[in-house]
């Protein structure tokens, strides 16, 4: 062939093989929490039987449970460490190194609601030497409230348990906190006032046990390098001990012999960290991952795949608008906006259906998920017209500038784009787009000085399981998190009500009534859940997906996850080095 | 010789201190900090944040930083990277043997493949074979090396499973692709440089001269051509070589080798600022060092040019 045909064909092998492959990055909104729909895991057991995990994952600094505020890094912890409580299948608060979860019927809650007992069993650390007391808690949570630890959660038990907010604010030494050992087997919290969700932090990873002697051992390199087996045995009493961290690229759990609990079915988990999602498709589809991540765009049509698990994450997002100044200070103007928003087609559009339609406020997931909430305010072009003109701005006449705030991604732009042309049709509103960057949008909602006018996309992710961590806590008047500025004093009273009250049927009931309020004055416009995909091989049994384990799917029960080891297809496809490489 | 060298060596001095200077001002520069690396996220109360900059001397004047950086260094202590368990000195000592393994390996693939294909696409210059080198070599240079990432990748992996997708340090094979990947950038790159260069002596009168003495082809070549021809080579083989041993950041993140390219960009990201000064150091120094050997060579392959 001559010149010209070789060249053409060799742009046409070029053409045909350079895949764009974007990845869809959005800044999915939260706070509070970064949702991390990460990596998943997989892979086979090794010739010689031995059972290894082998998931996608990234890079983590440590594996310190009281200084974690990152889902996916948590639910790793899990494997490691155990505490207080736990959450069971239903996110309630379930026992785990103590006895029972100490209610008011048990004795286990005074009756004014302050103080708190926790029994503790007999629960060995990983090393075999000695088990967990009551001291080692109370060092817990004095390192987590210490200001000096710097914990991200260091503030979460300000104005609950006695003292904190003195703690954290430099004023208290860390000593005063009320968190007492009665005896080795007894822990005592005390509250300032009585909290209907302090089982459920108390279930959380932060009150996971350390021993203070490997905390802070001598000749670290430094302070957090406890937890890196590289410089010694790293003491938890989960059911998985760390015993190697090849940084930047493999991270081993070995099962713990000394665990005091239901002892795990897996020998190993071996997290090796993918940042690349195709690459990590690529080792999944070779066998050596069991579970993993994929690229996004290649979601529509994994969709069919029974190996592709789909679960909510515990994060609603929404539209936020200014609720103190016009035009959006008028609860009709809202509704109006909320009508006009097809969050079907806005979730195939902007988000290739990743995340689900959302029209409550409560997640799944956290107890107090209702779906039948908030359907009334979904999309109605027709109720959309008339609620703008009710409002005194008919056919979109009299409204003031709109502006329309969004990251400057390819991502914002799609969704910015599609508000734009959305907002015209139904209500005759031209938004105006306002890109910015993204570290100038986060800090929006820290600052009350910097807050976002107009429209913007933000949402909220749970810290721990209990719809507290919803109602008054964001959207109180005057909360800190209240970026929206929504006031509704009836909505405050129930909700505080709610918070205090510790009949769980009582609590349940205010909930649910301060859930319906909210909704019902539509401070913003409720729009999707994310989700968190991964594809698991079908050898991996006994997953339970959790909404808060940030798409280490499941991470909440490490203990469960088993392996069928008969898959013939797992051993064939891969060369032989390789099925010996875990021994 | 000896002489020269020792000169230039008293050089590295204050060229590593003038790249201390500027890396530590350029970080300091850049908003942001390691202490409040999350503002928008997870704000800590400004108790926490002035533990944190006070436990990494961030609360101090930056002129006090810098020549505290100064002090430890001199006694070789790099300090402890902000966001990795490891100290400074760990992290090279564990990335670099892994990216040097890689960047020595692509590097003599690069050599040994290109230096013969430059030589012979010179010699037959406008031949079909030659026509081919051009093109290839353009394709390679030109397309990002994750796309033929990819095409490796899925071919090699994911259709004939011959390799595994991941790294493995253990496992001979995967090193083959990643190692192939680089190797082949670089052969495309010293090809272009040898056959360039080759070409600009190649109708000279003393090669003809040789022509007519009725010596050898491969005489001509190997002793007259090549040697005066891979001069721009040598010119681009000091910064090619450190830029090559100090590891491929996009490689690396591809296949999940934990190297040195791929610490350095992170710690960028991560401002993790004892790392970044740490890497940027160590990368002057090898950049220093080889363009000092390759100083050193040019004498004793044209020995028209005298150390001065």
């Amino acid at each position: 062939m001559n010149k010209l045909h070789f060249l053409a064909l060799l742009m046409v092998i070029i053409a045909g093989i350079s895949s764009p492959g974007v990845q869809s990055n959005t800044v999915k909104a939260v706070s509070h929490d970064t949702f991390d729909a990460g990596m998943v895991n997989s892979s086979a057991t090794n010739s010689s039987g031995v059972k290894v995990l082998h998931i996608q994952g990234r890079e983590y600094s440590r594996f310190d449970p009281q200084m974690t505020a990152n889902n996916a890094q948590a639910t790793l912890e899990g494997a490691l460490f155990r505490g207080l409580l736990r959450y069971d299948e239903n996110s309630n608060p379930a026992p785990s190194i103590a006895l029972e979860v100490p209610t008011i019927a048990n004795g286990g809650i005074s009756a004014d609601g302050l103080t708190y007992i926790y029994k503790l069993r007999e629960w060995k650390w990983s090393d075999g030497k000695g088990v967990v007391t009551a001291q080692d808690f109370v060092y817990a949570f004095q390192r987590l409230v210490d200001p000096k630890a710097g914990s991200p959660y260091g503030s979460l038990l300000n104005g609950i348990v006695v003292n904190a907010t003195d703690i954290q604010n430099g004023k208290q030494p860390v000593s005063s906190l009320g968190v007492k050992a009665l005896d080795d087997k007894t822990l005592q919290v005390t509250l300032v006032k009585p909290a209907s969700y302090f089982n459920a932090i108390a279930s959380m990873w932060i009150t996971y046990a350390v021993r203070k002697d490997n905390v802070e051992r001598t000749g670290l390199p430094k302070d957090s390098s406890w937890t890196d087996p590289a410089y010694g045995v790293v003491v938890g009493s989960g059911p998985f001990i760390i015993t190697k961290w090849d940084h930047n690229k493999e991270i081993v759990f070995e099962r713990n012999p000394n665990y005091s609990g239901t002892p795990a079915k897996l020998d190993d988990i071996d997290q090796i960290v993918i940042t690349d999602s195709k690459i990590a498709y690529a080792a999944y589809q070779n066998n050596e991952l069991d579970i993993s991540g994929f690229p996004s765009d290649l979601f529509s049509t994994l969709k069919s795949d029974p190996a592709l698990h789909q679960y909510k994450a515990a994060c609603t997002n929404y539209l936020g608008m200014n609720n103190v100044n016009p035009p959006f200070d008028n609860k009709l103007v809202r509704e109006a906006f909320s009508y006009a928003i097809d969050r079907d087609t806005r979730e195939h559009v902007v988000d290739n259906d990743i995340n689900v339609k959302q029209l409550s406020w409560l997640p799944e997931g956290v107890p107090g998920y209702d779906p039948s909430l908030g359907t009334q305010f979904d999309f109605n072009a027709e109720k959309a017209k008339k609620a703008l003109a009710d409002a005194g701005y008919p056919d979109g006449k009299g409204l003031p500038e709109i502006t329309f705030n969004y990251v400057s991604s390819s991502d914002g732009q799609k969704t910015a784009d599609w508000y734009k042309e959305q907002f015209k049709d139904v209500l005759n509103v031209d938004l105006k787009l306002n890109p910015i960057d993204l570290k100038t949008y986060l800090e929006s909602f820290n600052d009350p000085a910097k807050r976002l006018t107009g429209l913007y996309e933000w949402g909220w992710c749970a810290d721990y399981l209990h719809p507290s961590d919803w109602m008054q806590f964001v959207f109180g008047t005057n909360q800190a998190n209240n970026v929206v500025g929504y006031s509704n004093p009836q909505f405050d009273k129930v909700s505080m009500a709610a918070d205090a009250e510790l009949d769980p049927k009582k609590a349940a009931d205010e909930y649910r009534q301060a859930q319906e309020l909210l909704i019902a004055d539509v401070p913003v416009v409720f729009l999707n859940t994310p989700t968190a995909t991964k594809l698991v091989k079908p050898r991996v049994l006994n997953l339970t997906p959790n909404a808060l384990d940030g798409g280490v799917i499941g991470g909440f029960f490490w203990e469960n996850i088993d392996l069928a080891v008969d898959n013939s297809t797992s051993q064939a496809a891969l060369p032989t080095a390789v099925a010996t490489k875990a021994q | 010789m000896v002489e020269y060298a020792a000169r230039r060596m008293i050089w590295m001095i204050p060229v590593l201190l003038a790249v201390s200077l500027i890396t530590f001002t350029l970080i300091h520069l850049v908003p942001g900090d390691p202490c409040n690396p999350d503002p928008g996220q997870h704000p800590i109360p400004p108790i926490a944040e002035s533990s944190c900059k006070e436990k990494y001397g961030l609360d101090q004047p930056l002129f006090i930083q810098y020549t505290h950086y100064l002090a430890n260094v001199l006694q070789g202590d790099f300090g402890v990277s902000l966001f990795d368990s490891r100290t400074v000195n760990e992290i090279i000592v564990d990335d670099f043997p892994v990216s040097a393994a890689f960047g020595l390996g692509a590097l003599l693939i690069g050599l040994g493949l290109g230096i013969p294909l430059g030589l012979y696409c010179a010699a037959r210059r406008n031949s079909t074979i030659d026509r081919l080198c051009t093109v290839l070599t353009m394709l390679i240079i030109a397309t990002p090396s994750f796309v033929f990432a990819i095409l490796l990748i899925f071919l090699f992996a994911g259709t004939l499973h011959l390799v595994t997708v991941l790294f493995y340090r253990d496992q001979w094979q995967s090193w083959l692709l990643p190692l192939a990947l680089l190797g082949m950038r670089i052969v495309a790159l010293v090809q272009r440089f040898v056959r360039a260069g080759v070409l600009e002596i190649l109708y000279s009168d003393y090669i003809r001269t040789a022509h007519s003495k009725g010596l050898k082809q491969t005489t001509v070549y190997v002793r007259h051509v090549l040697r005066n021809g891979l001069l721009p080579l040598l010119t681009l083989l000091g910064p090619l070589a450190a830029d090559l041993l100090t590891g491929s950041f996009i490689i690396e993140s591809i296949f999940g080798i934990p190297g040195l390219g791929h610490a350095f960009v992170i710690s960028v990201v991560e401002r993790d600022y004892p790392l970044l000064m740490g890497v940027t150091l160590f990368f002057a120094l090898l950049l220093f060092t080889f363009n000092l050997i390759v100083d050193l060579s040019y004498p004793l392959v044209d020995p028209r040019m005298a150390y001065r």
